[in-house]
């Protein structure tokens, strides 16, 4: 790294990192040949195996290079192969990374843990968890895919980057899924058969959905939150594609006593969030070619679900056990960002 | 004191790739078929890259022998054109892709 290798202090190493366009403005470790190195050797792998081309620079995401922005970030060994995981997640086409990282939408890739690894790597799950929750592993992890995209994938703010407001979870935006969820890990939900898992989705911050005027009645609490998954402007209203909306243990738990495992609960949402066509398209505007053929997209009062199936509706729990509450993540519609789910090794 | 040893780069390699530019054309002499490739969401909340396709359609036929054009939508702007869209194009002296802003 040639110059770099001048810093002859902890300081003259946070300035270069700044002047050299290393970091987003946030202070960063150095990734110092050490610290890399323990990191690669707790994975396992070959410092050399190649994840593939970080869009849109094309940087090669080796596991060194991975280990490097994980190293800034503060990375420990334990941390890194969910790290390496969500990397090779966020690379398979459906996710469409180089799009969710230019698009002048706020979506940026959420990091979701669950499983095991949750509790025994002391993630946190309860208060604050979109902003960290004051856990080493949440803020950690995220950062490093921040990083990563920044360096080896050259996503800086401008060019190429066109997102017209920016997302605050682009500077880390890793949660952890509650182990009190009273329904299988989500990673199982979506046919990854293992203990612990990753699953990245590129989404939208958290809108609170507070349960104001709502009974216990599960229909009415869900119809709290379909409603705000189906505002007019937001992208899957218009265009479908997926959306994520996250449920404090407590309220999961609620709707589980009233019979609703997590299908019901994506099969009730998909059935009440919905929009009149008349009241999304002006006078004029033709309906979308994206709508499947089962929309009936000449009828003003047709009403269109915000996904076109169910199990695009990615239903997490995690949060405080205060208050039951809600919220919905929404996704990118229907350009990509598609979620991904990835096992972990056991003994990550 | 150096507190700070040697680094690893975080930025990694630039992986190059083998796709190489299409075969230059050496001259506009006709008969030409021409593509056009529509990149926006929806012409009636925008400024109309089809209407602007048409313009340039126009413009070719007036000024080079073009006798035929392929026009096409990509269905979802954010990804890459796929390879039935890229297909439709193979007869085309050039193709024009955009959206209009």
């Amino acid at each position: 790294m040639g110059a770099f290798t001048e810093a002859g202090s902890l300081e003259e190493w946070v300035e270069l990192a700044h002047t050299e366009g290393l970091t987003d403005g946030l202070p960063v470790y150095p990734p110092t040949r050490g610290a890399v190195d323990a990191l690669v050797e707790a994975s396992g792998r070959d410092p050399g195996q190649l994840l593939g081309a970080i869009p849109p620079r094309g940087g090669a995401a080796t596991v060194e290079v991975v280990g490097a922005n994980a190293a800034m970030a503060g990375c420990k060994p334990e941390h890194f192969e969910m790290v390496l995981t969500a990397v090779e997640a966020m690379l398979e086409d459906r996710f469409n990374l180089r799009g969710v990282v230019t698009t002048t939408h706020p979506c940026w890739p959420l990091v979701i843990v669950s499983g095991s690894v949750v509790e025994r790597l002391d993630m946190a799950h309860t208060e604050s968890v979109f902003s960290g929750g004051g856990a080493h592993a949440n803020a950690a992890i995220g950062r490093a895919i921040k990083l990563l995209l920044w360096n080896a994938g050259g996503a800086t703010p401008g060019e190429p980057v066109k997102e017209v407001f920016g997302h605050p979870g682009r500077y880390a935006f890793c949660v952890a899924e509650s182990p009190a969820s009273p329904w299988p890990p989500l990673h199982q939900a979506r046919d990854v058969d293992a203990d612990s898992g990753i699953t990245v989705f590129a989404c939208e911050s958290p809108t609170s959905v507070a349960m104001w005027g709502a009974d216990d009645t599960p229909v009415n609490r869900l119809a709290q939150l379909a409603d705000a998954m189906a505002i007019k402007g937001c992208n899957n209203t218009h265009t479908m594609g997926e959306t994520l909306v996250v449920l404090t243990p407590n309220e999961a738990r609620h709707l589980a006593e009233n019979g609703y495992d997590r299908a019901a609960v994506q099969q009730q949402l998909w059935q009440q969030a919905r929009r009149r066509i008349g009241d999304l398209l002006s006078p004029g505007v033709p309906p979308y070619a994206w709508w499947p053929d089962w929309v009936d997209a000449g009828n003003p009062d047709e009403l269109v679900p915000v996904t076109e199936r169910p199990e695009d509706i990615h239903v997490m729990v995690t949060g405080a056990e205060s208050i039951p509450w809600m919220a919905v993540c929404a996704g990118w519609g229907n350009l990509g960002g598609y979620a991904v789910s990835r096992a972990l090794p056991d003994e990550s | 004191m150096k507190l700070v040893g040697e680094l690893v780069d975080p930025r990694g390699q630039v992986v190059v790739s083998d796709a190489s530019l299409a075969p230059r054309r050496g001259h506009t002499q006709g008969p030409l078929t021409i593509g056009f490739l529509v990149n926006e969401y929806n012409p009636s909340s925008g400024p109309d890259f089809t209407r602007y396709t048409e313009v340039l359609e126009q413009e070719f036929r007036h000024r080079l022998d073009v006798t035929a054009v392929v026009r096409q939508h990509k269905p979802v702007l954010s990804r890459p054109a796929g390879d039935d869209i890229l297909a439709s194009f193979r007869a085309c002296a050039g193709v024009v892709n955009g959206l209009a802003k």
